[in-house]
């Protein structure tokens, strides 16, 4: 410990205090607490009573599960091809080519993030909705007779949902991989140039390489966010019609009020922290080995 | 030459083929929240409107409370950013000029923090509050929200303190400052500019979050905005001008912050990209 700091040992204490007494009560012991009641039967109000397994059986064997995690898993790689892809080729061409207006594009591109959630679900709702909506009023305008009512059937559902959920997030990511792709030193590039290589053997050979741990966070951002989806979700459908458009963050909530099953609540809300984990750690074991030198 | 023009032009095209796809639903939005339904849904549904109706604004602003939703988000939002940039402040500055195995594994845990799901705590949370009877206050989100800001505060800050020269401490003390003139005169001045950028990017996602306060708030008095938002928007569904209206108020604020400080905003988002 640096000299300096040795004598003011109570001063110490009362800065670190705060943040740990409040990172404690709202974070860890939640979740710890979180862990022990979903083995439990509880209503949150009265005594737990300790049930063992029984919690994730009847999760594991609820009809809705195979229905969430196809939902998830469907949001998952909408969202990761359309962000990560529109982003990455964004991103690509404000660094790297020479146009005018870079600073409107970037702009313009990130704007729906800074949007409430709420708005962009009720913008969106308003957007599909079945008789009035832009793009059916679009369709109708260009001639088209061809309504869709986007909202309220199995797949299409989720994929209105979800590409509403791409559309306000893309510029976010497409922000953190234009900052990494400016670092990449440019003599780079204009050695590659010399050699005669062409925009795409650039971007393959040069860029993707260079990003590739910014590239890996995105993309484990991107791709856990499907299992973690919940708000875009409960405010255009709240999960229905049915259970069509369920993920597992619906299940917990709707455990959670309507049910007061707090202990089943509990055992969804481990098996998102488990998928969420396991996502992470696979993209770190696949990706260790393709790390590049330069 | 004309192959490098042809290409040009076909990348103009795409940035701003996708520049109308970003934007357009929006001033779509905020056209609709000057029309009548009948000039949405049948005579003019796409274009700026002819009849403007300012007075769907009027009908938002009193029928739909929104300026209690604004004045709860504002309340929560500003005590949140303060409570927990202050703590994380005082916690980083310590873990980054102390550094023992005590302070180093504090700071591992607390940026863990990130991967935590928000749903993992939910239930809990739900159960605290309630038997701590903090239920229908403010400070049901305050906390929570404060404790949220951590992780991404305290690593930020983090580098920031690492690159200050311990010198500035040094020579404060032989001036003979106290620990905390040396930080609060000395050190605090210094962190402005992370300061500004922490805050505008904890000031968004504070004044977003819709999660929490769904489960953490049920009196329609103490809704947040985004809350709240939904809450009228569902009952008056059939109303679209109001709604818009509605929306509009809503996405200002933000708006705004962001046409203002968008290069501070753009800083947070890249700093909070480095955070897996």
């Amino acid at each position: 410990m640096n000299i300096l700091f040795q004598r003011n040992k109570r001063a110490l204490i009362v800065f670190m205090a705060p943040l740990i007494m409040i990172f404690m009560v709202i974070i860890i012991i939640p979740l710890g607490h979180a862990f022990v009641m979903s083995f439990t039967e509880w209503d949150g109000v009265n005594e737990a009573a300790f049930t063992g397994l029984t919690n994730y059986k009847k999760l594991f064997t609820s009809p809705d599960l195979v229905i969430s995690l196809k939902n998830s898993a469907i949001f998952s790689v909408f969202l990761t091809v359309y962000q990560l892809g529109i982003g990455l080729l964004f991103a690509f061409i404000l660094v790297n080519s020479k146009i005018k207006g870079k600073k409107f594009f970037k702009d313009a591109f990130f704007l729906p993030q800074v949007l409430s959630v709420s708005v962009v679900a009720q913008l969106w709702i308003s957007v599909y909705h079945g008789d009035f909506g832009l793009i059916n009023q679009l369709a109708a305008a260009l001639g088209l007779e061809w309504r869709q009512q986007w909202l309220s059937e199995p797949v299409k559902g989720i994929i209105a949902i979800v590409a509403a959920e791409s559309w306000k997030g893309m510029g976010y990511h497409m922000l953190i991989l234009y900052a990494a792709m400016h670092n990449v030193p440019k003599v780079y590039y204009e050695a590659s140039t010399i050699d005669g290589a062409s925009a795409w053997q650039q971007f393959r050979n040069i860029t993707i390489p260079l990003i590739a741990p910014t590239l890996k966070a995105c993309f484990i951002m991107a791709f856990t966010f499907g299992f973690r989806a919940f708000e875009q979700i409960f405010i255009m459908t709240k999960g229905g019609p049915g259970n069509y458009t369920y993920t597992l963050s619906i299940m917990l909530y709707k455990s959670l009020f309507g049910m007061q099953k707090y202990g089943y609540a509990n055992a969804v809300a481990m098996l998102i922290v488990v998928i969420c984990v396991a996502i992470m750690l696979i993209v770190e074991r696949v990706t260790k080995n393709m790390q590049v030198e330069y | 030459m004309t192959k490098r023009k042809i290409g040009k032009t076909l990348l103009y095209g795409l940035l701003g083929i996708y520049a109308v796809i970003s934007l357009y639903p929006l001033v779509w939005m905020a056209f609709y929240s000057l029309k009548s339904n009948e000039e949405i849904f049948v005579t003019n549904p796409f274009g700026p409107p002819l009849k403007p109706l300012p007075g769907n604004y009027y009908r938002a602003a009193t029928e739909f409370n929104i300026l209690v939703y604004f004045k709860n988000s504002i309340l929560i939002s500003a005590a949140a950013l303060f409570i927990g940039i202050m703590c994380a402040l005082m916690f980083t500055y310590v873990v980054a000029r102390v550094k023992t195995r005590t302070t180093d594994s504090l700071r591992s845990i607390v940026i863990l923090g990130m991967f935590i799901p928000i749903q993992a705590v939910m239930t809990p949370l739900v159960v605290m509050v309630k038997s701590l009877h903090l239920t229908n206050t403010h400070w049901a989100l305050i906390i929570p929200y404060a404790a949220l800001s951590f992780p991404f505060a305290v690593m930020v800050l983090y580098g920031f303190y690492a690159s200050l020269p311990i010198e500035l401490e040094e020579s404060a003390y032989i001036e003979g400052a106290s620990f905390y003139q040396a930080y609060f005169k000395v050190i605090l001045p210094q962190m402005k500019s992370v300061i500004m950028v922490l805050l505008i990017y904890q000031f968004m996602s504070n004044w977003n979050e819709f999660s929490l306060a769904l489960v953490l708030i049920t009196k329609d008095a103490l809704k947040t905005l985004p809350l709240g938002l939904v809450a009228f928007t569902g009952q008056f569904s059939t109303d679209w001008g109001p709604v818009g209206a509605s929306l509009v108020m809503a996405s200002l604020p933000v708006i705004l912050l962001y046409i203002f400080f968008s290069d501070e905003v753009g800083d947070a988002m890249v700093l909070s990209g480095m955070k897996n």
